[in-house]
């Protein structure tokens, strides 16, 4: 009993009790600035500084002009420009554009079905449908959740440079790593994956 | 220096197991010789001018012919003088006399007594592994750094399906012997390239390089630093400006990607997302030294596609998994990929380079051409994790510099950008490879990088489509194996050459035409007909056109080679700023050796359709002692794993055909023998139909190998999958023994469930049972051979404790021959083996080829082997009848990976192949004499010495781009990041310190009441009770 008054007394000192608080003091503030994202180091302990999302000169504008397009690129026979056509090879113009005069659709969504498209070049076109601005901003407003994702999407610059990186598939596209979680419309802009 | 040369000497050479070597040498010094020891590794101009420094009087240098332009640490002059000053020059370490040593080998048995105590003699132990003779091995790694644990090299730990960092096994300046200061001299050094490293990871500031333009983590480590030495040495070969290991392009910029952890784990997912940003980030180059054999990764080969269809070269490790064959590694096999495998510096393929035909096709397909080419993989210096450099080898080493090469290479054509595509990049590479002269292609591809010579070979490059390989010639051996290895004949089954397209014109493209055959009419080239399927898109670059080709009626009884060629038309949609689509047109040469049809009896089929492996499902090793690489991945076909079966066949003089469709498609009155080995397979019911009527009518013979299934075993070695996160449970065991049973009830012959290992004469043979079946019951006039052997299957189910028991040892009956009769008329013969690993290459214990031959004889010649003796192979009936049979186990999945069931049942049977053979153009005129064309991109005399080149700036990044468009420069990004970082810290404090410091306030007063209050509280009722329990 003596033991434990004693003990009681010690802990009355108030050298002692700042000395709790200071340590625990330091020990919560170094967490969290060590796990906090987008201060200082990043999570993922990359150089990459804070980020905002959308980044300062994102635009959700698409090409209006049609003398020169971006476009997919990647396709083996489809391509999606960003004016929000798409067209087959044979189609595509030299500045980049599909030939509109061809009577092509805009902002086709064939194959896609809640947010989720079998083909690459569909879903960007899809995804760059001025309906979509809600989706694609809450999409935006979910990323600070990964660390991973936010490093993609800083580098996003337009409507049309977020779909053409939303669309491809993702380690959010997969189950047991090497199956597609859905094989058939694997690439997304929705808020599915 | 000169006991370190001896010693790293007495490693060389031989190629002997368990012997030991004494090497006794003496040395006398040479008069007015001495070496002249610098402190570092210098070029020769420089040591001449630090020597002449130091000297006064005329010296002579002694030539080192080898080494003439090689940067070394010493040198060998003659001189009679004073050698004071020299000794004082501050580069200089020191001076000795040079001293001629003799060495004297003399290989003796290990009981031999020590001989330590006699002067200079050193004892070592030689490994089972051939080293080639140090020519110059620097001092640090002389016989120790051989035997340094590389911390990646036990990599492979769990299971071989995993991808893997392609370890560096454990030297020289691959840059210069690669020439590449011919281009650094022109200014070309690696500006405004960006090349990513995707490995383990880099030190921020690491000394060897100049600008680490950003590094990121795709890991769960949450670091970006390396902690293998992997990464470090992957991009110090790229990218190191370290003198004593010079990267190839040390100006470039260099992001890395950390995918692979310390413990040596990276998942598909993360390599999805750092591929995505390589994109978004517009990389020109990209190596990947890591590699697996899941080819049927789906996301993972997508994603690769993706990537170099954005128009990143791709440059990967082939891997390290040889010298067998069937071990290429994904994604170094895919066409669209530059796959990389490694030789030595004495231009011998390094015996640790994957090799062998791609596996994707099997089984009614065959291989593509691959590794792509090779380069110095062995013993190369690079940067290491603490700042000095080190040697390594590896296919993980030979990528980076191919890698390394490519970067240069187009820092040398910034201004032909627009041209350098992955495809064309590839075909410059290949183009100007050196061949080989030992190898085939399968180990070499297109042969030996040629740096110099692939500058040239783009700077005139011009956009056009190749093959891969450029021409088919059976007669051409050792480089052609295998076509040169088995002539065609009529009758025969097709001769399947899978070639790899090449589109430098565009990521998409078409084959505008079919495919067209020209035959040689002068050349017999008529006596051939060939079957042509193609891609339908030519995407990303790259295609393939198999060709099916068989010797028809009119070659019956010809005998010699037939020539001709095949042409295609490669179309693409038109390049920017032009409206007509490219095409190009390629030439593909055709040269077979035809002869007349063998006899039925020198005729074997081996069955393909039937072999199943991994990916995409877990059929596990035929050998369960191999516990670190629990699946069959080589594809089990004869010019994979089953290599050395093949050659021995040939050599035997059989004609071996492969059948990649059911039994249901081939004429059983051309063969002797079916060899069916090892199958995982289920059958088809009209399969079993037509073997039953083939061995009655038509005398078909059947060998058969099989192996071990129990289900209770399988269930044993189930393991927990790393990379897809679940249970992987077997679909098989070695075989498909309850499947082969269903086939064998036609003549009552039943395998058991038994799994048996261990070792036994047979003849004068001795024979290494590696987990293997028995055959638990057969009819009485069967031929048997029975073996105490070790119950394998009853260890594994009892587990790791019953190996201190006595192993359980049980009379099995592994062999058996049979003449079936049908009413006393004799019909096929039959021989049965239980185990089949003492045919496959793959951990292979101890060959039965002659068990093999002994078989075919007897099926041809109806002799049974000696060993087949009726007196005492005999087993008693009354302990066959005890065993069991196979059963299938339940709930396995075979059916989601088998050709031959679903999960509803069996299927309809697989429908034949019909050949529609493409309608000959004769071409009347005489083939050229020579098939082979080195050279077929280049139009310039590689004599000269490479133009200079006036380096352009990219000064309009964006437009120039292979990519196209761009998102963000690069600089602004790599600004930000700095810039933000450190604005953000100090408006942060403030927010951590009103935020959290008013929490602690708070949880400061509750702690100062909790004590003051609440703690003498509780005390004091404990004190109250515990009074009361006293009263």
């Amino acid at each position: 009993m003596i033991n434990a008054s004693q003990f009681i007394r010690f802990f009355r000192k108030k050298l002692v009790l700042g000395l709790i608080f200071s340590a625990s003091l330091i020990y919560c503030v170094t967490t969290v600035l060590r796990d906090s994202p987008g201060v200082g180091q990043g999570a993922d302990g990359s150089e990459m500084g804070s980020i905002s999302l959308p980044a300062n000169s994102f635009r959700w504008t698409t090409n209006t002009t049609s003398l020169t397009c971006r476009n997919s690129l990647q396709g083996p026979q489809w391509v999606a420009d960003d004016r929000g056509y798409v067209c087959n090879r044979t189609l595509l113009l030299s500045s980049g554009c599909c030939d509109a005069d061809q009577g092509l659709e805009r902002y086709p969504c064939d194959s896609c079905a809640d947010g989720c498209c079998s083909s690459y070049e569909f879903c960007i076109s899809c995804c760059l449908r001025p309906q979509q601005r809600p989706t694609l901003e809450r999409v935006l407003g979910r990323l600070g959740r990964s660390p991973k994702s936010l490093k993609l999407y800083a580098l996003v610059q337009t409507q049309f440079d977020l779909c053409l990186t939303k669309c491809r598939t993702s380690s959010q596209s997969v189950r047991n790593e090497n199956t597609y979680i859905d094989p058939v419309k694997k690439h997304c802009f929705g808020e599915n994956s | 220096m000169i006991s370190a040369f001896v010693w790293s000497s007495c490693l060389v050479l031989l190629q002997l197991t368990q012997a030991e070597v004494r090497v006794t040498f003496t040395t006398t010094t040479i008069p007015d010789e001495y070496l002249v020891h610098f402190k570092h590794y210098l070029l020769p101009v420089t040591r001449q001018r630090y020597i002449q420094a130091g000297l006064r009087d005329k010296y002579e240098v002694l030539p080192r012919s080898k080494f003439r332009d090689i940067a070394s640490d010493f040198e060998v002059i003659r001189y009679n003088g004073d050698l004071a000053r020299l000794r004082d020059h501050p580069e200089v370490k020191y001076v000795n006399h040079h001293k001629s040593v003799r060495r004297l080998f003399s290989v003796i048995n290990s009981t031999e007594s020590d001989a330590s105590n006699e002067p200079d003699v050193h004892k070592v132990k030689l490994k089972n592994e051939k080293k080639s003779a140090p020519t110059k091995k620097k001092r640090k790694q002389s016989s120790k750094s051989y035997h340094s644990p590389e911390v990646f090299m036990g990599l492979v730990g769990e299971a071989h399906k995993t991808r893997k960092l392609l370890r560096v096994i454990n030297t020289k300046q691959v840059t210069q012997v690669l020439q590449a200061d011919t281009l650094w001299e022109l200014g070309v050094r690696g500006k405004g390239v960006r090349v990513a490293v995707f490995d383990t990871g880099l030190a921020k500031s690491h000394p060897h390089f100049k600008q680490i333009y950003e590094r990121t983590d795709w890991t769960n480590e949450k670091t970006t630093e390396d902690g293998l030495g992997h990464g470090t040495f992957v991009a110090g070969v790229i990218a190191s400006s370290h003198p004593d290991c010079m990267g190839f392009a040390p100006e470039a910029e260099l992001h890395v990607f950390r995918v692979f952890t310390n413990n040596q784990v990276s998942y598909t997912s993360w390599f999805l997302d750092a591929f995505n940003y390589a994109i978004l980030k517009k990389m020109n180059v990209l190596n990947l030294s890591i590699g697996g054999p899941d080819f049927m990764d789906k996301p993972f080969v997508d994603k690769v596609w993706e990537l170099t269809a954005n128009g990143i070269i791709m440059i990967s490790a082939i891997g390290n998994d040889g010298p067998l064959y069937g071990t290429l590694n994904n994604p170094a096999d895919q066409m669209d990929v530059i796959g990389v495998g490694g030789i030595n510096f004495e231009n011998e393929i390094a015996k640790f380079s994957s090799r062998g035909m791609t596996t994707w096709e099997l089984p009614s397909g065959y291989g593509r051409l691959k590794p792509d080419l090779v380069t110095y993989g062995s013993t190369v210096y690079g940067s290491a994790i603490n700042g000095g450099c080190r040697s390594l080898s590896g296919t993980s080493v030979a990528s980076p510099v191919v890698a390394g090469a490519v970067t240069l290479l187009l820092s040398g054509v910034l201004d032909l950008f627009s041209l350098v595509n992955p495809a064309s990049m590839k075909q410059a590479l290949l183009s100007s490879a050196r061949r080989l002269s030992g190898p085939n292609m399968f180990e070499q591809g297109w042969g030996k990088l040629n740096l110099i010579e692939a500058y040239q070979a783009l700077r005139a490059y011009t956009p056009q489509a190749t093959v891969s390989p450029s021409y088919i010639d059976f007669t051409e051996c050792p480089y052609m194996w295998p076509y040169c290895t088995q002539p065609l004949y009529h009758t025969g089954l097709p001769t399947i050459v899978n070639v790899t397209v090449l589109n430098g014109m565009g990521v998409s493209g078409r084959f505008v035409e079919p495919p067209q055959w020209k035959p040689y009419l002068l050349q017999n080239g008529h006596v051939l007909n060939i079957s042509m399927s193609h891609s339908e898109v030519i995407w990303p670059w790259s295609g393939y056109l198999a060709l099916h080709i068989v010797v028809n009626e009119r070659g019956a009884q010809f005998e010699g080679v037939a020539q001709g060629f095949v042409s295609i038309t490669v179309e693409s949609p038109p390049e920017k700023g032009s409206d007509k689509p490219r095409t190009s047109v390629v030439e593909l040469p055709i040269k077979v050796r035809v002869i007349p049809t063998p006899p039925r009896h020198k005729r074997i089929l081996w069955d393909q359709f039937h072999n199943l492996r991994y990916p995409p499902g877990y059929f596990p090793r035929d050998n369960l002692k191999m516990k670190n690489d629990p699946l069959d991945w080589h594809g089990d076909h004869v010019h994979t794993n089953f290599k050395e079966l093949y050659t021995h066949l040939r050599n035997t003089g059989y004609y071996v055909e492969v059948l990649g469709e059911p039994y249901t498609c081939f004429d059983a009155k051309n063969y002797a023998v079916l060899l069916i080995v090892d199958p995982e397979e289920e059958f088809f019911q009209e399969e079993i139909l037509m073997i039953k009527n083939a061995v009655r009518d038509e005398q078909l013979n059947i060998v058969l190998f099989a192996d071990w299934y129990n289900s209770t075993v399988m269930q044993k070695v189930r393991f927990y999958d790393e990379n897809t996160r679940q249970w992987w449970l077997p679909d098989t065991g070695g075989s498909n023994v309850p499947a082969l049973n269903e086939l064998l009830a036609l003549w009552n012959i039943t395998l058991g469930d038994g799994v048996f290992e261990g070792d036994f004469k047979l003849g004068k043979h001795d024979m290494n049972y590696a987990s293997g079946t028995e055959i638990s019951s057969h009819p009485k006039e069967m031929l048997t051979i029975s073996k105490k052997l070790n119950d394998q299957g009853l260890e594994i189910i009892e587990g790791e404790g019953a190996n201190t028991t006595p192993k359980k040892t049980q009379d099995a009956v592994i062999a058996g021959i049979l003449q079936t009769k049908v009413d006393d008329r004799k019909a096929g013969r039959l021989a049965v083996y239980g185990d089949s690993n003492c045919l496959d290459s793959a951990h292979l214990k101890r060959e039965c080829f002659w068990l093999l031959n002994a078989f075919l004889q007897w099926s041809t010649t109806g002799q049974a082997p000696p060993i087949f003796n009726r007196k005492d192979v005999r087993p008693k009936e009354n302990e066959i009848a005890t065993r069991s049979s196979a059963q299938r186990m339940k709930g396995n999945n075979l059916h989601k990976y088998s050709k031959v069931i679903g999960a509803a049942g069996q299927h309809p049977p697989t429908e034949c192949r019909i050949l529609n053979f493409s309608e000959p153009v004769v071409v009347n005129s005489s083939a050229p004499s020579e098939v082979y064309k080195p050279q077929k991109l280049l139009s310039i005399d590689l004599n000269l010495l490479p133009p200079p080149v006036k380096i352009i700036q990219r000064l309009d990044d964006d437009q120039l781009l292979p990519n196209g468009d761009v998102l963000v420069k690069q600089d602004s990004v790599h600004d930000r990041a700095l810039g933000e970082s450190g604005l953000s810290i100090p408006s942060a404090w403030l927010w951590f310190l009103v935020k959290y410091g008013s929490a602690l306030l708070v949880f400061y007063l509750l702690l100062r009441v909790f004590v003051r209050r609440i703690i003498p509280r509780l005390l004091f009722l404990g004190q109250r009770t515990r009074q009361v329990t006293v009263a």
